[in-house]
């Protein structure tokens, strides 16, 4: 028996979005309803990634990472959430996810990635700071755009991606970066990283949590960064290259006096994000499994770190604009997994960050001296800035009021980040390697 | 008569000195996460088995390695990309078994001698947790015979080093203690990923020459790099030449902490990296010679400031600091055996001082000044260069020949500020697009010049000046 594996998978996507229109209108209910509608949706998804044999590509990497960070989040989800009908937005998002992982067709691709981006443009009842919506015009604006982009590409490409033959004409090569300036848009990458920056500092953290999963530019760039390595731009420094490396330099920079963890979380997810888009392009035959070490470490790892800042947001009440400090005497659970957390996000032994920090290093060799040189100081200036806004933030005098740390609930939730963090840290052949 | 242990039960003690630890600490973080029941005592026990078990491990390993020669241990691939194969490998030679042995030792009256210290401590769990963190990071070190599996445990030392300086995190000196060292170690960190970059490039593979007896057959400029790579991680992990301040302000940390970490073992490594590399950096010309050069003029500025110091730990931090300088250089001369042995001495010497200091203040005012003890009122060489020319000295060599402020002049501040404009750019330019500006952030911008550079070297300013003002 023949089986059609993209409408298994659309039947799956169909389920969540119906979720999320239950869950929006039945806001009691939401937990019930976003847990049963997660429940039902995974088994068509598990049907089709059964059936579709594909075994392992960076779509499932993610869909796999995108699918536990939408349990966690609604394991964990407070009965007060800061944000109403936020489980009908996180279904919402995480059916246009599906649809743009599981589908290879180009218009159905950009269908998924304008539908994981309604839950941003629906309008926000209330939020902690009483706006109407707390996301920043800019970052709206610049989504906008980068949909923009993308549909135009799909379009100029005949609603087919490929890469640009020998002879491409303008309209094609337009396309492409057309393409890939909407991808850099979404993704908020040099030099549109300030939309980055502002949305992981203003944005809802659930929301943030569930986007950074799934960086559906990613797939594409990733794509595209392939093609081009296939078309022989892997030999020698070219501008592009060296465009990529100076803005991981430039992330690296900007993560020493940012002003809190959700920027810092956003400079290092866009700092691997570029290192593993760079590998790909110069790296050599092996750089494709450093590329996906290094995005499911930014997935895995952006995704716990967020859902531990959200916590503290939840338990806290607020949002600080400046360092309180002394959340390490009041949560110490919670402040030492984001020490763990954070850590393995620039190389902690013994967990993936390691496994991925070694074999992009021994990647490397393919670079430049210069160009290696600059990307090992981003990295090392990553690490710094990460524990000096430990410091500034967790550790310190207490002036916090006393607080309850992580209870049984989240620190499940938690697990579903922390397990494949540390087991694939030991033991990264159980997934990654040949 | 010689008892003969089979390759595959070396590889389980090998194994055993790290899995043991490892588990353990693993154990604790368990427990302190799901917040189960401990008992102090049920945690002694556990160090003292562990540590006895890493003993008895140690000696089999030395036992059969005094009679069978260097070992060379293979676990197999780790993690194999393509035609890329990480492999992990232990080695038991001449050089690892004494340190092993030592650190063993140490660790194991420092565990013991914490667990009452730290009685009804609240952060008992925590210490313990890095403790054993610590001696799996260490045993990893020394028994590494490739880059890969050193810097595992060199990375694990580093962070139960930073964490522990930072024990008593409601303070703000061991806070700022603890950024100042994990920045040190970071810079330190650099060579460590120029070498795994750059070492396979020279030697075609990750192991370490002298641990298989592979000689250096490259030279040139790719040689050149990867030595200075160690020495520079060398430097920052033996708190030499301009990477040594960090060594005193380690000290904000508990006693067994700083006897363990700063005093014995962890300050120690990168002089024992030096010995295990030694056959990259021995095959390009002046690099013995830069290696003296840094340890020649450490000693010297250390016993200076040392010299100036009221505090019993801060003066001994300089005292290391000053035997490490000279560890360097008999590496250099490639007096090999003797430093190695330098370093079990001196390892040995300063625990029993770092463990003896608190209770010694004590025994002095109790007991010193009724016997007529009295501290030395005069410096015999000093005293003869004249009053003006004494205070000047003096005042250079307290504010530590003046280095903290260079290197925060030159290379802290730049930086620092290089990013604050890069970061105010990008604010300035969200809030132009954003159209509408907020109270708090016209509030934001207006501070962000100050506010963003301040909290940036808040910390280090405030080491200093500390330094300073004592």
């Amino acid at each position: 028996m023949s089986l059609d594996i993209s409408a298994i998978h659309l039947i799956g996507v169909l389920m969540l979005l119906g979720g999320a229109l239950a869950t929006w209108v039945t806001p009691r209910l939401e937990k019930a309803l976003g847990t049963a509608t997660l429940l039902l949706s995974l088994l068509p998804l598990a049907v089709g990634a059964h059936h579709s044999g594909q075994g392992g590509g960076l779509r499932q990497d993610f869909l796999i990472i995108a699918t536990i960070t939408l349990a966690a989040t609604l394991l964990a989800m407070p009965r007060m959430p800061l944000y109403k009908r936020m489980t009908a937005r996180l279904l919402l998002g995480h059916a246009g996810t599906v649809l743009f992982l599981t589908q290879t067709a180009p218009l159905a691709m950009g269908a998924g990635w304008i539908v994981s981006l309604l839950p941003v443009f629906l309008p926000f009842e209330t939020t902690l700071r009483g706006e109407e919506n707390p996301l920043p015009r800019s970052f709206r604006m610049a989504q906008l755009a980068g949909c923009l982009f993308l549909m135009v590409g799909l379009v100029g490409q005949g609603g087919e991606l490929k890469p640009l033959p020998d002879a491409a004409s303008t309209l094609q090569v337009a396309a492409q970066l057309a393409l890939v300036l909407g991808a850099f848009l979404r993704l908020g990458l040099f030099p549109f990283h300030i939309f980055h920056i502002s949305w992981s500092e203003k944005g809802p953290l659930p929301l943030i949590m569930s986007l950074s999963a799934a960086p559906l530019g990613v797939i594409l760039l990733m794509e595209k960064a392939e093609s081009l390595a296939a078309q022989g731009a892997s030999h020698g420094a070219s501008p592009l290259t060296w465009f990529l490396a100076l803005s991981l330099g430039i992330y690296g920079i900007l993560s020493l006096t940012q002003r809190g963890l959700r920027h810092w979380t956003a400079c290092v997810q866009m700092f691997l994000w570029t290192l593993a888009l760079l590998l790909v392009i110069q790296g050599g035959d092996e750089a494709p499994y450093g590329a996906r070490l290094l995005l499911c470490l930014a997935t895995l790892g952006g995704a716990g770190m967020t859902y531990l800042l959200w916590v503290r947001e939840i338990r806290l009440g607020r949002e600080d604009t400046v360092p309180p400090g002394g959340l390490a005497d009041v949560m110490p659970r919670l402040s030492g997994t984001l020490l763990l957390v954070g850590l393995a996000l620039v190389g902690l032994p013994f967990t993936l960050g390691y496994v991925s920090e070694d074999v992009w290093l021994h990647l490397s060799h393919h670079f430049s001296g210069p160009m290696a040189s600059l990307i090992v100081v981003a990295y090392v200036f990553l690490g710094i800035g990460f524990y000096r806004l430990y410091s500034h933030w967790i550790l310190g005098s207490a002036s916090l009021p006393p607080t309850t740390d992580l209870v049984l609930r989240e620190k499940l939730a938690l697990l579903f980040f922390l397990v494949p963090l540390l087991v694939l840290g030991v033991i990264p052949s159980l997934v990654f390697g040949t | 008569m010689t008892l003969s242990l089979s390759l595959e039960t070396l590889k389980l003690l090998a194994a055993t000195t790290i899995i043991l630890p490892g588990l353990s600490a693993l154990g604790l973080l368990i427990v302190s996460f799901f917040s189960l029941p401990w008992k102090e005592e049920w945690i002694e026990r556990l160090i003292r088995s562990v540590m006895v078990v890493i003993g008895l491990c140690a000696v089999a390993l030395a036992w059969q390695s005094v009679h069978a020669g260097p070992l060379w241990l293979s676990f197999g691939d780790w993690l194999t990309l393509s035609s890329m194969h990480f492999g992990l490998s232990l080695i038991l030679d001449s050089l690892s078994i004494p340190y092993l042995i030592t650190s063993g030792f140490i660790a194991a009256i420092v565990g013991y001698f914490s667990a009452r210290y730290l009685h009804r401590d609240p952060g008992f769990l925590r210490f313990f947790t890095l403790y054993l963190v610590f001696v799996t990071g260490l045993n990893i070190t020394i028994l590494a015979s490739s880059l890969l599996v050193l810097v595992v445990g060199w990375e694990l030392i580093g962070l139960s080093s930073v964490l522990l300086v930072g024990f008593y995190r409601e303070r703000r000196g061991p806070v700022a203690g603890a950024l100042v060292v994990f920045t040190a170690y970071r810079v330190g960190d650099l060579g460590m990923h120029g070498l795994t970059i750059s070492l396979p490039l020279l030697l075609g593979h990750d192991t370490f020459p002298g641990a298989m007896g592979l000689p250096v057959q490259s030279s040139g400029s790719l040689a050149l790099v990867c030595s200075l790579l160690i020495i520079l991680a060398a430097a920052c992990k033996s708190a030499q030449g301009p990477f040594s301040l960090w060594l005193p302000r380690a000290m904000e940390g508990p006693t067994p902490s700083s006897a363990i970490f700063y005093g014995a073992l962890s300050v120690h490594m990168g002089a024992y990296f030096l010995l295990r590399t030694s056959p990259i950096w021995r095959a390009v010309d002046g690099m013995p010679w830069l290696i003296a050069a840094i340890g020649l003029s450490t000693t010297l500025f250390a016993s200076g400031v040392g010299r100036t110091r009221a505090d019993i730990k801060s003066m001994l931090a300089f005292a290391s600091m000053a035997q490490l300088g000279l560890i360097f250089v008999e590496i250099s001369l490639g007096w090999d055996q003797l430093a190695l042995w330098h370093m079990v001495g001196h390892t040995m010497l300063r625990t029993l001082q770092f463990l003896r200091s608190p209770s010694a203040i004590s025994d002095w005012m109790r007991f010193g000044r009724l016997q007529g003890w009295r501290a030395p009122n005069e410096a015999p060489i000093e005293s003869h260069l004249g009053l003006t020319f004494e205070r000047k000295l003096y005042s250079l060599v307290f504010s530590g020949w003046g280095l903290d402020k260079a290197m925060r002049s030159v290379l802290v501040k730049p930086l620092l500020h290089v990013s604050d404009t890069l970061n105010r750019a990008g604010f300035q330019l969200s809030l132009i697009l954003d159209g509408s500006m907020t109270a708090e952030q016209k509030r934001l911008l207006a501070k962000s010049a100050s506010t963003h550079a301040a909290s940036a070297v808040v910390t280090t300013s405030h080491v200093s000046g500390k330094a300073l003002e004592s």
